[in-house]
């Protein structure tokens, strides 16, 4: 069954309509992608998820509206969220901002800092490190971190890969697996790296200036000529 | 709640008056009040005022049956505010006469507008020289001005006799060291003391600290005045007196301390300190706080005090002289006609009001006339206040008496001895 | 020297706890507080009136202004602060307002006369030409309590935390689940009850008056403009500097050039390291 349902979702940033009536499911357990190119609106759809954004149309978690609820409480629902910027505190050590997350999941904040040590151990080599002094790599884990200390239901990632190399793009890539394959999490992940979302996510969604114009498989989609015309180039 | 019930009944009485204004017809006489109407010397002049005018009013009415209207101008204190306030009265409400709690800068503010209107118009709270010495100089310009308290020089000389008699005769102080505040004022009495008690008194002056007003921390302050070796410690303050006054006695310096004290001329001085003022003694021109009173003040305050239950319960010296004043002021225009003409000056020049206690002469309202030399300084006085420098003060009012607060919270006064209520004394914590 | 270093270290307490609310409001809720100064008044006033007027107990006196301090902050905080939704200038100009308008109603209730308060705490002790009172020695020690105390709530505790986060970046407090309102609101009470601790302590050497709110306003942008916008311990040790300068200026050289120095210190602070001495803008 779906965990997280959007129906119908339109977001507006100011005067201008920034998506068109997006629908599509992410069942439990599952890793969905959402690719498309800069200025998709990709961001938005995940900030409209998150209440940032002003919006019309349905979203539900576990049958719970997300649309009527404040950012703070969607997170107490079950939704984490490691934004593009990352949106780290930067004077704060590593620690510090991984404790934050846990402002709303105060008892579980144990059993999440192991999983998170597990997951980037480099993060608890670096506890005491103040996150304006790390590298790009180690941010985005700090910011999936700091989402998985929410105690999630879903978890969005927005662009994780972006500005970073190769092998850290492996890294972050493997981790999310093992985070899904161990612990059955659902993710939602949006990029512009067709390649990484493709060896990632299982389902996937084609986003174009606000509007899903493609949804399938990563096996069907990785074959469909006109996703390879448009990300690709041939 | 009293004091928001007093305001309010307060602000309805303005606004009475003010639509009395406008309707106003030819059988009353009006009465400007300009001053403070938030300060307990702004409401002294007014209180004082308002009892005489109640008096006037309820005696048959001044000028053939006229009654008596009064109208409130508020200074706040502030020149500019005093300025306009004089306007309003001169020129929207056309009052005939004026009576002024002002301090020394509102007064000199507005002086200009007064010389422009020719409102007769009486000070009773600032004693500032400058002003009547307009009158020695300009007097057809300046003669609708009275001062009915003894000006700054003549309470001077009286106090320089103060240091020779009680502070170097009595007290056996040799050397002193002058803590100023950094105004006007506080520049003008250091000249007075250094320049003129000292030497003449024999005092040696070892050291002058002069401190901004805004100080929060006098703590280092009496270190030095300490560390200087002084006997003791001359005080000059006019604004924020309570916090050195108090942190005075809080830190309990263990050394006397003489001066001038603004915030502890006024009854209120007490309960403003919350008690932290004992020891604290200043010049106060009179009727002081403790100053024994004659049968006519002492009835003039029991009217105050049935009267008026908000601050000031008591009312300054010159609240006193608001009230004498102006009940003179009126006598002056049923002897002149009116007041705008230059009789009305004559005959307040020739008001003399002389207040006897136990058959002695005790306060006397009456003023210099022009040309009128004083003996002592050998100087004229033009309308201010009659006051008496020498001994046995049978010629008028002394110019000054020396109070001083005790630590159980009463307050007498210590000098002239004609006066004199209790001894000069230092604070308990002072090792003599 | 004995007597600059107690001095020096009696008044720098004070203005470490009459500094503090206001930098606390600044790096969270990254406005200038004008009506911080009042905050300090208010809790004068109250102390005054039930310790001094009605009599009750000091002890009651000082919880009581610490309650109402912080009940103000609320206030501000709904009624000004949130409405007006982040545009500083209007908030700065309207806190201003608010300043000027409750002098004058403290001035209506109270009026416009100094008062002096009791000593919260009884007992003065004479060192040579120094004199040391228990109050001054109480409430720098309690200026040390509360300001360490702070900043181990800011560190160690989850609002605390989150204060910080919210200070640093409003979105990604919000997607850990905090509530940058709540969060806040918070702010300003502590502020509030923070200043009018500050506020009894400093009426209680100083004075109680209508435009008291003034002086400890300056010196709380002093320390925080020299100290660099919000470091708590920064704030502490700025304190210390400007207090100490004072002390010093006042004993070896002259009385009234008390706050000149502190004031060419802000400058060349403002024009050499614009950032303040442990400058960044955060907690």
């Amino acid at each position: 069954m779906a965990l997280l349902e959007v129906k119908n979702l339109s977001a507006f940033y100011g005067m201008a309509q920034s998506l068109h009536d997006v629908s599509f499911d992410v069942n439990e357990g599952e890793i969905v992608g959402i690719i498309g190119a800069n200025g998709a609106g990709k961001s938005t759809l995940l900030d409209s998820i998150m209440g940032l954004t002003k919006t019309t149309g349905s979203i539900l978690l576990d049958n719970e509206e997300l649309t009527v609820a404040n950012t703070a409480k969607i997170v107490s629902f079950g939704v984490g969220y490691a934004p593009e910027r990352a949106n780290l505190f930067p004077y704060m050590s590593v620690e510090d901002n991984l404790l934050v997350g846990a402002y709303t999941a105060r008892e579980a904040i144990e059993q999440n800092l192991e999983l998170v040590n597990t997951l980037f151990p480099v993060l608890k080599e670096r506890r005491n490190q103040e996150t304006s002094t790390q590298s790009g790599g180690e941010r985005q884990m700090v910011s999936v971190g700091r989402a998985l200390m929410t105690n999630p239901k879903v978890l969005l990632i927005d662009e994780p890969t972006i500005g970073l190399a190769p092998k850290v793009c492996n890294d972050i890539a493997d981790a999310l697996r093992k985070l899904n394959k161990e612990t059955g999490l659902t993710i939602l992940i949006t990029e512009q790296n067709v390649n990484f979302a493709l060896t990632l996510a299982e389902k996937l969604h084609v986003l174009e200036t606000g509007h899903i114009r493609m949804s399938g498989t990563a096996e069907a989609l990785a074959k469909d000529p006109k996703l390879n015309e448009a990300y690709f180039g041939h | 709640m009293t004091f928001r019930t007093n305001l309010f009944a307060g602000a309805v009485a303005l606004a009475t008056s003010a639509i009395m204004a406008t309707t106003s017809f030819a059988d009353t006489v009006k009465v400007g009040f300009i001053g403070s109407l938030s300060s307990d010397t702004g409401l002294s002049t007014l209180r004082g005022a308002e009892i005489a005018i109640e008096e006037l009013n309820a005696a048959g009415g001044v000028l053939g049956g006229k009654t008596i209207e009064l109208v409130s101008a508020d200074t706040g204190e502030d020149p500019t505010e005093g300025i306009k306030a004089y306007e309003y009265l001169a020129e929207s409400e056309e009052v005939d006469f004026i009576i002024s709690g002002s301090i020394d800068d509102v007064s000199l503010g507005w002086l200009p507008r007064m010389v422009e209107y020719q409102i007769p118009t009486l000070d009773t709270w600032t004693s500032y020289i400058g002003i009547i010495d307009n009158l020695v100089t300009d007097y057809d310009n300046y003669k609708p001005y009275f001062m009915n308290i003894a000006s700054d020089e003549a309470l001077a000389t009286l106090y320089i006799d103060f240091g020779k008699d009680v502070l170097v005769d009595q007290m056996g102080w040799k050397s002193v060291v002058i803590l100023q505040e950094d105004t006007a004022f506080g520049g003008a009495i250091h000249g007075l003391v250094a320049e003129a008690l000292a030497p003449v008194a024999g005092i040696e002056v070892v050291d002058t600290i002069v401190y901004d007003v805004a100080t929060v921390d006098f703590a280092p302050i009496f270190s030095n005045a300490q560390a200087s070796g002084a006997d003791f410690i001359y005080l000059i303050s006019s604004v924020n007196s309570q916090v050195v006054s108090s942190q005075y006695v809080k830190l309990q310096v263990p050394m006397g301390m003489t001066g001038v004290n603004v915030a502890a001329l006024g009854q209120e001085y007490w309960e403003d300190t919350g008690g932290a003022g004992g020891g604290i003694s200043t010049l106060s021109p009179v009727p002081s706080v403790g100053f024994a009173l004659d049968p006519v003040s002492q009835a003039f305050v029991d009217t105050y005090q049935a009267k008026y239950t908000s601050r000031p319960k008591f009312p300054h010296f010159n609240g006193f002289n608001a009230y004498h004043g102006l009940k003179q002021a009126f006598a002056a225009a049923e002897e002149a006609g009116g007041f705008n003409n230059t009789s009305w000056v004559d005959a307040m020049l020739g008001q003399d009001l002389v207040l006897k206690k136990d058959g002695e002469m005790w306060l006397r309202y009456a003023f210099w006339k022009p040309g009128e030399i004083e003996e002592r300084t050998q100087r004229t006085y033009p309308h201010n206040a009659r006051f008496d420098i020498t001994a046995p003060y049978d010629d008028g009012a002394p110019s000054m008496v020396v109070i001083q607060w005790n630590e159980d919270g009463s307050a007498g006064v210590v000098y002239p001895d004609k006066f004199k209520t209790q001894d000069f004394g230092i604070p308990s914590w002072v090792k003599k | 020297m004995f007597q600059i270093l107690i001095q020096g270290l009696l008044l720098s307490g004070l203005y470490a706890l009459i500094a503090v609310g206001f930098t606390l409001i600044f790096s969270v809720g990254r406005v200038l507080n004008l009506a911080y100064g009042v905050s300090l008044m208010v809790g004068g006033y109250t102390f005054f009136y039930t310790a001094q007027v009605l009599e009750m107990p000091k002890l009651v006196g000082v919880l009581l202004a610490i309650v109402v301090g912080a009940v103000f902050g609320l206030l501000k905080y709904r009624l000004l602060v949130k409405p007006l939704k982040g545009d500083h200038v209007a908030i700065e100009i309207s806190t201003l307002i608010l300043a000027v308008v409750i002098q004058a109603g403290i001035i209506l209730v109270f009026g416009d006369a100094t008062k002096i308060l009791h000593s919260i705490i009884d007992g003065v002790w004479q060192f040579g030409t120094v004199s040391i009172t228990a109050n001054n020695v109480a409430a720098a020690l309690g200026s040390w309590v509360l300001i360490l105390g702070l900043y181990a709530f800011i560190k160690k505790t989850h609002i605390g935390r989150a204060m910080q986060a919210v200070s640093m970046d409003q979105k990604g407090a919000a997607i850990s689940g905090v509530e940058p309102d709540k969060v806040n609101a918070a702010t300003w009470v502590i502020s509030g009850a923070l200043g009018a601790a500050a506020g009894v302590f400093f009426a209680s050497y100083t004075q109680l008056s209508p435009s008291m709110w003034v002086a400890p306003l300056i010196i709380a942008v002093a320390i925080v403009i020299v100290g660099g916008i919000g470091s708590i311990i920064g704030t502490l040790i700025v304190a210390h500097i400007i207090g100490f300068m004072e002390i010093i200026t006042t004993t070896l050289f002259a009385a009234e050039l008390r706050g000149v120095f502190t004031m060419i210190l802000i400058i060349a602070v403002l024009v050499i390291r614009p950032r303040g001495l442990f400058g960044r803008e955060e907690l």
